[in-house]
């Protein structure tokens, strides 16, 4: 794990890029934003460059990034894609989604 | 969910996909969902994409995709497949591709206002009329809970009238209950206005597919199931035949190809007429078919020749020797031969190459060699109903079709009941074999021809290297002469009436030859009464001048005498 040693420091910046598309205010998409960041503090890592898109204020970004469902979280590292919907209630699954291989 | 009282009228869209129109009554209902439902393969997408792509084409209407469960390329392929251009502009036909569900992770709870307010977007740009979520099925399994499913399907539904799109949502069966395919999520079907059932139809091994209206709100639409095939233009829905038959009717003639054949029919066939020739093996079936095709290519008309266990080659060939020339016709483009294994041919799809080639190639005489064939071949009601819409499609299409059937000698019995066949054909000729003296000789008989009035005459059949003929049959103490008798009957009768001609001749220069020896006679006999005469009138003449004599010499005589004075003038 090449990440092991980021989490022993301070906050680092996300080792990986990470986008939430959510829409608006509802239910699920609250849910996601605060349990993303409640993953987020524990993993000790700076939510400063999470990009949260809002389809509902910018639905050119849903074609574009093939958005089907709210809430969606996206992780881009080296080029793959990786994808995890709903409201991430699972916090076990949303850790090893932003920290794993 | 049930509709009574009077029946609204919705405005509704052409799918121009065939034959499915006549089923929907006039199309889908406009900016409301239709679900379809069916089996994997059943042929939903193709669907979607058939109504997307018609509405480009047909009414430029900018159209949308939404692809849960296929990628991209895959879509495009099934378009390619349709004659899609491959390089077709976005702004016509959007694909949204899931290609992002292989490798999703799901965690908790999730809505569909995302994709909603892209597509909202994407409409007011593009300005679609048309959308198709293909595969929702999939998206909403992955809503573990029944009550999330309801509450976006809900969303989805009311997305749909909201945006007044005309929406196609398909899903797949659950399993594969091929009998009754019903969607995993029932809700899609109570909040749908419109359901079509695809489905798959195996009998005896053989697969065909069908399409049925499970409801349709708002339209007294046929509850019927209908075969439907897909093809090279994608899929066609087909026996739909209103209950009041209309097609249109010629009293235009083509020639049979048998000159004395269209005497007897008073002038060859109808033209967009159906006419069977029955007969047992051999009595020459296949040879009326080819001069009927032959005589249409001679006029300048594309004609079609399918035969069942015949290879094309050998057709032409057989023909060839008893003059009916097909090679040439072949080679011009005019005339298409095609053969075909009939245990091998699978109904529908066979219908639909036939349909498609019948449209493609403008083909205006069709000739099936044996109809037979197609009985039993067919996984939908009845035993000839292939042959059937075979027959009717042609007949719609204004072509003049020949099929011949054999017919079993023993019991008298077609090989296809001919009854069914028969009721479509207008014309039913039969051929027949007649073993008399030693050999058994071809005939053929009109047993009906509607609308025309035709002999009733039993003709014989005779080939030859110069082609099929007609002649007469004799009938000779209640027995009808054919072949040789009636050829020895010929000759007899050309002996006997030489005969005659030679006896009227003998007697007619026998007459005159009288006549002018009793002329001759009649002149010697007029000179010679000639003759006596000039001699009567001498002969008084003579007597007369004698008499004078004789009475001067008399009178001479009393002056002399003066004696007898007295005597002479007392008397």
């Amino acid at each position: 794990m090449v990440t092991e040693q980021d989490k022993q420091g301070t906050s680092t910046g996300l080792p990986v890029a990470l986008s939430l598309y959510i829409a608006g205010g509802a239910n699920p998409s609250e849910a996601a934003r605060e349990n993303l960041a409640a993953a987020l503090r524990e993993l000790m890592i700076d939510d400063s460059s999470l990009e949260i898109v809002d389809v509902l204020l910018r639905p050119d970004r849903a074609l574009s990034d093939h958005i089907y469902v709210t809430p969606t979280l996206i992780r881009v590292e080296a080029g793959a894609r990786k994808i995890l919907i709903g409201d991430l209630r699972d916090v076990a699954v949303l850790k090893r989604f932003i920290s794993g291989p | 969910m049930t509709e009574t009282g009077a029946i609204p009228t919705i405005p509704k869209v052409l799918t121009r996909i065939e034959g499915f129109d006549n089923m929907l009554r006039g199309g889908l209902p406009q900016g409301r969902a239709t679900v379809v439902v069916g089996a994997t393969g059943s042929g939903k997408t193709m669907l979607g994409l058939q109504f997307l792509a018609d509405g480009v084409h047909s009414d430029g209407e900018t159209g949308i995709f939404v692809s849960f469960e296929e990628s991209r390329a895959d879509v495009l392929a099934c378009l390619g497949a349709l004659g899609w251009p491959a390089q077709a502009p976005d702004a016509e036909l959007h694909i949204m591709d899931a290609d992002f569900l292989p490798n999703v992770v799901q965690s908790g709870a999730f809505d569909l206002n995302g994709l909603l307010a892209a597509l909202s977007a994407l409409i007011r740009e593009s300005g679609a009329k048309r959308i198709v979520f293909d595969a929702v099925d999939v998206l909403l399994d992955l809503l573990d809970d029944p009550a999330g499913q309801r509450r976006e399907l809900h969303r989805l539904f009311h997305w749909v009238s909201t945006e007044g799109i005309t929406a196609i949502l398909t899903a797949k069966a659950d399993g594969f209950d091929l009998g009754n395919p019903m969607p995993r999520q029932p809700l899609l079907v109570y909040l749908s206005h419109c359901v079509v059932i695809l489905r798959y139809n195996l009998q005896d091994g053989i697969c065909g597919r069908s399409v049925r209206l499970l409801k349709y709100r708002g339209t007294n639409h046929s509850l019927n199931e209908y075969p439907m095939m897909i093809g090279a233009r994608g899929i066609a829905v087909y026996g739909i035949r209103s209950s009041d038959m209309s097609y249109p009717v010629s009293t235009r003639r083509v020639s049979s190809g048998v000159e004395r054949l269209d005497t007897m029919l008073g002038g060859g066939y109808y033209e967009g007429s159906s006419i069977l020739i029955s007969g047992s093996p051999g009595t020459a079936k296949t040879t009326f078919g080819g001069a009927f095709i032959e005589a249409a290519c001679a006029r300048g008309d594309n004609a079609l020749l399918i035969s069942f266990d015949e290879a094309p080659e050998q057709i032409i060939r057989n023909l060839a020797s008893v003059g009916i020339d097909l090679a040439s016709h072949a080679a011009a483009g005019r005339l298409r031969i095609h053969g075909y294994r009939a245990a091998a041919i699978e109904t529908e799809a066979f219908l639909m190459k036939v349909l498609a080639e019948l449209d493609e190639h403008n083909i205006r005489a069709l000739v099936l060699d044996p109809v037979s064939a197609l009985a039993n071949r067919t996984q939908f009601r009845g035993k000839n109903e292939a042959a059937a819409r075979l027959l009717d499609e042609a007949k719609a299409r204004g072509i003049t079709v020949v099929v011949t059937s054999l017919l079993d000698k023993a019991t008298h019995e077609a090989e296809t009941t001919q009854a069914a066949v028969s009721t479509i054909a207008d014309t039913w000729m039969e051929l027949t074999f007649r073993a008399a003296g030693g050999e058994r000789n071809r005939a053929i008989t009109i047993i009906k021809s509607r609308g025309m009035s035709h002999s009733n005459q039993v003709r014989e059949v005779s080939l030859s290297h110069e082609g099929v003929t007609l002649s007469d049959v004799y009938f000779s103490g209640g027995d009808v002469l054919m072949g040789t008798a009636r050829i020895e009957r010929e000759l007899a009768e050309q002996a006997s009436e030489s005969a005659r001609r030679e006896e009227f001749e003998r007697r007619r220069v026998e007459l005159e030859l009288t006549e002018q020896r009793l002329s001759m006679q009649r002149m010697e006999l007029e000179a010679e009464i000639a003759a006596r005469r000039s001699e009567l009138k001498s002969l008084q003449d003579s007597e007369d001048r004698r008499l004078g004599r004789k009475q001067k010499s008399l009178d001479a005589v009393l002056n002399n005498r003066r004696a007898d004075d007295g005597v002479r003038d007392g008397d």
